[in-house]
């Protein structure tokens, strides 16, 4: 049950931070430390770990694209930008998770008051 | 103060305290366990290096040039534990289990196991703990075999002493780890070179990739070398995949070389050392019976394990560096051997001169026993067989003469070495009516005085007793003296007509005696010879073999002879 539920959580957190990794990129090109900057401050990720993976399997999926630039304070640099298809892509997914916040709303408000209901029972 | 080990990370030159650098391999490798399944691994593992350059570049300030291990743990904390990082591949939960166990294979197969002394587990040098770890058997079986080959001439100090030599002490936690690291066995050979092959697949395939976007430089980014265990994370390319080859081949070799080594090495140690009551040590009496003073003997031996077991030692040493892919600096091993083998060589060559010339000069000392009723006509030869000569160990002894120098031999007991050779007979017509016995003794030496002197000092007593000559068993030579050729010839000349009877104690006595059959010295003995002008003529010899095509034409023409004289 327990896992389950984490892997529920896992397949929800990836689609949200694959999300957020777009639009992030969709102002405009940037490399890991700053996404991770934006997406920390967010609290959307807690360790810079989880990113790379993120941004090698949308780069693989053909999403993202990326250029090297030299680095003053260190080793060159992956800049990542949306490609067309990505730009498609995440247009899709903003609908899409519009409509979900939407539904979940609707769904879970009903649901919560169902609950409180039957906890007074 | 610490010990700090250099890296290169993502093309940046870090160094780090060796503590720090063995959490940041271990890191390292748990994330790529982590995402082994996954498709761009070395990628991602390489965007995560590249983070972490830039981070410890950022720590590193003016005021500190080294990471420590603090800097590691902010690294760590800041990319997150393995298990903090959201990993979003599916099948992770689907098959756990195989999962777990890929994983497990794969620590192992990163984690390779070298050849370390332990020194923290030692008796000696710590070189039975450290073969022990390598080969995962029991410390206890590898001392045991130790112990064993010490009996075999002292083989196991010899051999002890070498690998103490080859082998470098786990000094460092990395080296202590890598000591007892993955076993080494025929499957991991062949996955070491399947992965090879693999890693170099992946690595053209990303390389033709990414080519495009970075060009050269793109190289950099994978050298990603620890000066410590460079095999670990190397750049893979296809000399890695020969590389591989080779060390199955090399690996064999060594084996080989250090298998033949410490057979050639027992052989060697035995034959000099061990004095058992068969086998070899006959010829050894033999060699030492050849020098002169205990001391040249020495030198003699010096020489001979210098000549030989110097090259042996040098075959097992280098076998080992190969089979367990030693890196040492051994320029001075390598000298030192040549001096040593050098050093023996002319020793020997001392040796042998040495030995020669105890050879160079001649001498023979003729003396005609004194016959008592010259004109008697029937005579009869034994030989007086020493009653200490008749034990059974003897008579082993006795009968071994042949097996080198006939007419030599010795006798090792506890307290002394006894020396002794074999007189030979021959009998002979005589020109004159009367019997004659003559007695030749020969030997060598480095001058004629000495060669005289070693003559003159061979014992070998013929007695008389009516018509019985009776001959001692052996001559012997004086204790203090080497082998120098010294010889008894015993000349027994008989007047055609008379009769001998040869005992069958002269067996090992005669020798070579003319006689009209042409037989065998051991079908002489025990029968009466008539002598005539050509020699001995068998008078019963009722059942002997006489050699066929020998016997017809030699009795015709004796009895043409015969008819002649008619």
């Amino acid at each position: 049950m327990s896992i389950n539920i984490e892997n529920t959580k896992a397949q929800m957190r990836k689609g949200v931070l694959e999300f957020c990794i777009l639009s992030i990129l969709k102002e405009g090109d940037a490399y890991p430390t700053e996404i991770i900057e934006r997406m920390k401050s967010a609290q959307l990720v807690v360790v810079e770990g989880t990113l790379y993976p993120l941004l090698t399997r949308l780069k693989n999926m053909g999403l993202l694209n990326y250029r090297w630039e030299e680095s003053t304070s260190g080793p060159p640099r992956k800049y990542y930008r949306l490609t067309e298809t990505g730009e498609q892509f995440l247009t899709e997914l903003q609908n899409t998770w519009d409509q979900l916040v939407a539904s979940v709303n609707e769904v879970t408000t009903k649901n919560n008051t169902t609950q409180n209901s039957n906890g007074h029972e | 103060m610490n010990k700090t080990v250099t890296i290169n990370i993502s093309g940046i030159v870090f160094h780090i305290e060796e503590d720090a650098y063995q959490r940041l391999y271990n890191y390292l490798e748990s994330l790529r366990r982590k995402f082994q399944n996954e498709e761009g691994r070395d990628e991602i593992l390489a965007d995560i290096e590249s983070r972490i350059a830039e981070i410890l570049t950022q720590k590193k300030g003016p005021n500190r040039e080294v990471v420590i291990m603090k800097d590691i743990d902010e690294v760590i904390e800041m990319m997150g534990q393995p298990e903090d990082i959201s990993d979003a591949e599916e099948k992770e939960t689907s098959s756990n289990e195989n999962d777990d166990r890929a994983q497990q294979e794969y620590a192992q197969r990163r984690n390779r196991r070298r050849l370390f002394r332990d020194i923290d587990d030692k008796v000696i040098g710590g070189v039975c703990s450290g073969i022990g770890h390598y080969f995962d058997v029991d410390t206890i079986w590898i001392r045991l075999g130790f112990a064993a080959l010490f009996f075999i001439g002292g083989t196991g100090v010899l051999f002890y002493l070498l690998l103490m030599i080859i082998i470098p002490r786990a000094e460092t936690t990395a080296e202590k780890l890598e000591m007892r690291g993955e076993p080494v066995d025929v499957n991991n050979i062949s996955r070491t070179i399947k992965e090879e092959f693999e890693e170099f697949g992946n690595r053209m395939k990303d390389f033709g990739k990414e080519a495009k976007d970075w060009g050269k430089s793109q190289k950099e980014k994978y050298k990603y070398e620890y000066r410590y265990n460079r095999r670990t994370y190397p750049r893979r390319g296809p000399d890695d995949f020969f590389r591989g080859i080779f060390h199955v081949i090399g690996r064999f070799f060594g084996f080989l070389m250090v298998f033949i080594g410490i057979s050639f090495l027992i052989g060697i140690l035995t034959s000099t050392f061990s004095v058992t009551s068969f086998g070899p040590d006959a010829v050894i009496f033999q060699i030492r019976s050849l020098f002169e003073t205990p001391w040249s003997y020495s030198l003699g031996i010096v020489a001979f394990l210098l000549v030989f077991g110097i090259p042996t030692l040098m075959m097992i040493y280098y076998g080992f560096k190969i089979l367990f892919r030693l890196q040492r600096a051994d320029r001075w091993v390598g000298i030192s051997a040549l001096v040593l083998w050098i050093a023996g060589i002319i020793l020997g060559i001392i040796s042998v001169m040495d030995i020669a010339e105890g050879f160079s000069e001649g001498a023979e000392h003729r003396n005609k026993f004194n016959v008592v009723n010259a004109g008697m006509d029937t005579v009869s030869v034994r030989v007086n067989i020493d009653p200490d000569m008749e034990n059974d160990d003897y008579r082993s002894k006795w009968n071994r003469r042949y097996h080198f120098e006939k007419r030599w031999h010795m006798i090792h007991t506890d307290e002394t070495t006894i020396k002794f050779g074999y007189a030979q007979l021959d009998i002979v017509p005589a020109t004159g009516d009367s019997i004659e016995l003559i007695v030749y003794k020969n030997a060598m030496g480095r001058t004629h005085e000495e060669a005289k002197r070693r003559c003159d000092d061979i014992e070998y007593n013929i007695t008389q007793s009516g018509n019985e000559f009776v001959f001692p068993s052996a001559f012997t030579i004086g204790k203090e003296y080497a082998w120098k050729g010294q010889e008894v010839d015993v000349e027994l000349r008989l007047p055609v007509g008379t009769v001998i009877y040869l005992d069958p104690t002269t067996e090992d006595l005669i020798y070579d005696i003319e006689n009209v059959y042409d037989v065998l010295d051991d079908d002489m003995v025990d029968r009466r010879w008539r002598m005539t002008k050509t020699g001995l003529e068998c008078i019963d010899c009722a059942g002997l073999e006489i050699p066929k095509s020998a016997t017809t034409s030699e009795v015709k023409s004796d009895t043409a002879k015969s008819d002649s004289a008619k």
